[in-house]
């Protein structure tokens, strides 16, 4: 029909799937961020370049010719602490992502109010999050958890035999302590865009929420003698995480600046604390993503 | 044919207070119209309907689907333009209303097709390439209109369509819901506190009060009934003319000033009153079809069920009553 006419006609054509179709809006999340060329840049700098450079630092490492030419025999290993500092500097650009792409996740739908038209479709409430999430989860995973597993089968092709069946164990360390970074980065992405409307608020609000609780449980550690300050820092939380995944829990605090005087924060309660900072995100976000607002009195 | 809407002791509270209280009706019109003051909770039902708000008891079925079990299925059947603002607004018209249409459903060829046929049938065809935010209130309103229509849906459900338009714009609105009705097989729910507008736009109207249902009417069952009521302006009308009236079967009102009313019976024709004028030298300067208006039923709807709500009555007056403004 030519879109001239001005007449209307029933739609009378096939329906996508109804299971598939919260990937709506994650494909119209995409094609709104990459509109920007300074996204794209920086995004494609973030999943591009560390992998090159993890894929060029491994094929050194495992090539005794080169090392050679290049005087550095013996100083160059691949090993678990090489793929947890790289998981690591992917984790601090996941982190920046997220607040890149967050706030614009949720508060424009709410901010003119265009919630109910699609919750007025074929949509749930936990269909619409998980396609708003899927936005950053998909975009933190081709930065993070898949390079990483890309770099992992490089080293096992290059590098001593029999070192994929000793390190075999990295490889769901690696993605599982991801999908919780992953998981925690987008609840609360998303539970800020919902509660705040200005970009820039929202975003700057991303970063306190990392800086400014830990730094208060630093100040609580020092003074109680404890390390249950420690469980207001997202960040260390995840770096004990890491370690114990990555079978490197003696090395805690080494890495990471840390005095390794005191008592470190036990797997348990950094996992649960991590859990119950990803509840909160989801209910603040819960309580937010409502049709329609019902006002108390 | 399953009843458009079906309600059933349905009862919802809200923060505490209770909006719709025990509603039970069953609407069969293609248009219905929900009418009432600000606050009688017509909104509340529709957003009962859609399932955003949960019920405290009873229930409720669109064309024949419950909204406890078959909201997905429901939400699949409805065009929904609801009364605020609801818009992306760095978004242009067509990529929005695309993008409505894919989350109903359509394939992304097929509802960037009907986002252009949607915005061409509600008359902004020129400006669907425009941002949304850069849109005027009215040209707001048809773009929700658009993206209610542009999946095709069998009930369309309006809230306050008209709100905020000028008198232009909310006649082309008004048309555009009398094409949707005319040329279409969609059914409509219009809610609505401005009489006019459901007085030309529905079939049935559901008129709320305070969370009850205050009466049921329909509208073009009122239209057949009062085809034959007629009003008389006449010089020189006596009690033998009136009589001569009766005597045709005619239930007949003398008013002052020569003003007569009739209820004409079906067999009667019109030339029978001209032809006893005649013969009694009367001169029948008006006559008129008259038929119960819209604002007749809704008063006494309102009367009947306790005095007329303040909002409606008090601060606006017979004036804006006279304009259809509640």
């Amino acid at each position: 029909m030519a879109v001239y006419k001005r007449s209307y006609s029933a739609y009378e054509g096939g329906h996508t799937l109804a299971a598939q179709r919260f990937f709506v809006l994650t494909r119209y999340g995409w094609s709104e961020l990459f509109k920007s060329r300074i996204f794209t840049t920086f995004y494609i700098a973030i999943a591009l370049i560390p992998f090159l450079i993890g894929a060029f630092y491994i094929y050194i490492a495992d090539t005794p010719a080169v090392q050679e030419l290049v005087q550095a025999q013996g100083f160059l290993q691949v090993n678990r602490m090489w793929f947890l500092g790289w998981l690591q500097v992917q984790g601090w650009f996941s982190l920046l992502l997220s607040a890149w792409v967050g706030p614009s996740l949720v508060s424009p739908d709410l901010t003119n109010g265009a919630l109910p038209l699609f919750l007025s479709r074929p949509l749930s409430r936990t269909q619409y999050v998980l396609g708003k999430s899927l936005v950053l989860a998909v975009l933190i995973s081709i930065i993070s958890w898949v390079p990483a597993l890309l770099l992992f089968a490089l080293q096992v092709s290059l590098g001593p035999s029999g070192w994929g069946a000793r390190n075999f164990s990295l490889i769901p360390a690696i993605i599982v302590s991801t999908l919780l970074w992953t998981a925690f980065l987008c609840a609360l992405s998303l539970a800020l865009s919902a509660w705040v409307r200005w970009r820039v608020v929202a975003t700057g609000l991303t970063f306190a929420v990392f800086f400014l609780p830990a730094g208060f449980g630093t100040a609580l550690n020092v003074v109680l003698s404890t390390w249950w300050g420690d469980l207001l820092n997202f960040w260390w939380l995840m770096v004990v995480i890491w370690h114990h995944l990555f079978g490197l829990a003696d090395r805690i605090g080494f890495s990471n600046s840390r005095p390794t005087s005191r008592e470190v924060t036990p797997l348990p309660a950094a996992i649960l604390a991590l859990c119950a900072a990803t509840g909160v995100c989801l209910l603040l976000l819960n309580q937010r993503l409502r049709a329609k607002e019902v006002v108390r009195g | 044919m399953v009843p458009t809407l079906e309600l059933d002791s349905l009862t919802v509270n809200l923060g505490g207070r209770r909006i719709l209280d025990g509603l039970a009706a069953t609407l069969k019109s293609r248009a219905i119209g929900l009418l009432g003051p600000n606050g009688s909770g017509k909104s509340t039902l529709i957003n009962t309907l859609l399932g955003f708000y949960k019920t405290q008891s009873g229930s409720a079925r669109v064309l024949g689907c419950d909204i406890h079990r078959d909201l997905l299925r429901i939400r699949t059947l409805v065009g929904y333009m609801p009364e605020n603002d609801a818009f992306i607004s760095r978004m242009s018209g067509v990529h929005f209303v695309r993008y409505m249409a894919e989350l109903s459903g359509l394939p992304p060829a097929a509802a960037l097709e009907r986002a252009h046929e949607a915005f061409y049938y509600v008359g902004l065809g020129e400006v669907r390439y425009r941002k949304l935010g850069e849109y005027s209130l009215g040209m707001k309103q048809l773009a929700k209109l658009a993206q209610a229509l542009v999946h095709g849906p069998q009930l369309l459900i309006l809230d306050e369509p008209t709100n905020g338009l000028d008198p232009p714009a909310r006649q082309r609105m008004i048309h555009l819901v009398q094409e949707v009705k005319r040329t279409t097989e969609m059914r409509l729910l219009l809610s609505s506190h401005l009489l006019r507008d459901v007085e030309e736009t529905c079939d049935e109207v559901l008129i709320l009060k305070q969370g009850h249902i205050a009466g049921v009417c329909d509208l073009e069952a009122e239209r057949r009934a009062n085809r034959k009521f007629l009003e008389l302006e006449t010089v020189g009308a006596d009690e033998s003319f009136a009589q001569r009236v009766a005597a045709l079967g005619c239930e007949c009102a003398v008013l002052s000033g020569g003003r007569m009313k009739l209820v004409m019976p079906e067999q009667v024709e019109i030339r029978e009153i001209y032809r006893i004028a005649a013969e009694k030298s009367v001169q029948i300067r008006k006559l008129n079809f008259r038929r119960d208006s819209l604002e007749d039923i809704f008063l006494k709807a309102m009367h009947e069920n306790g005095a007329v709500p303040a909002v409606a009555s008090a601060p606006i007056g017979a004036e804006e009553v006279a304009h259809g403004r509640l």
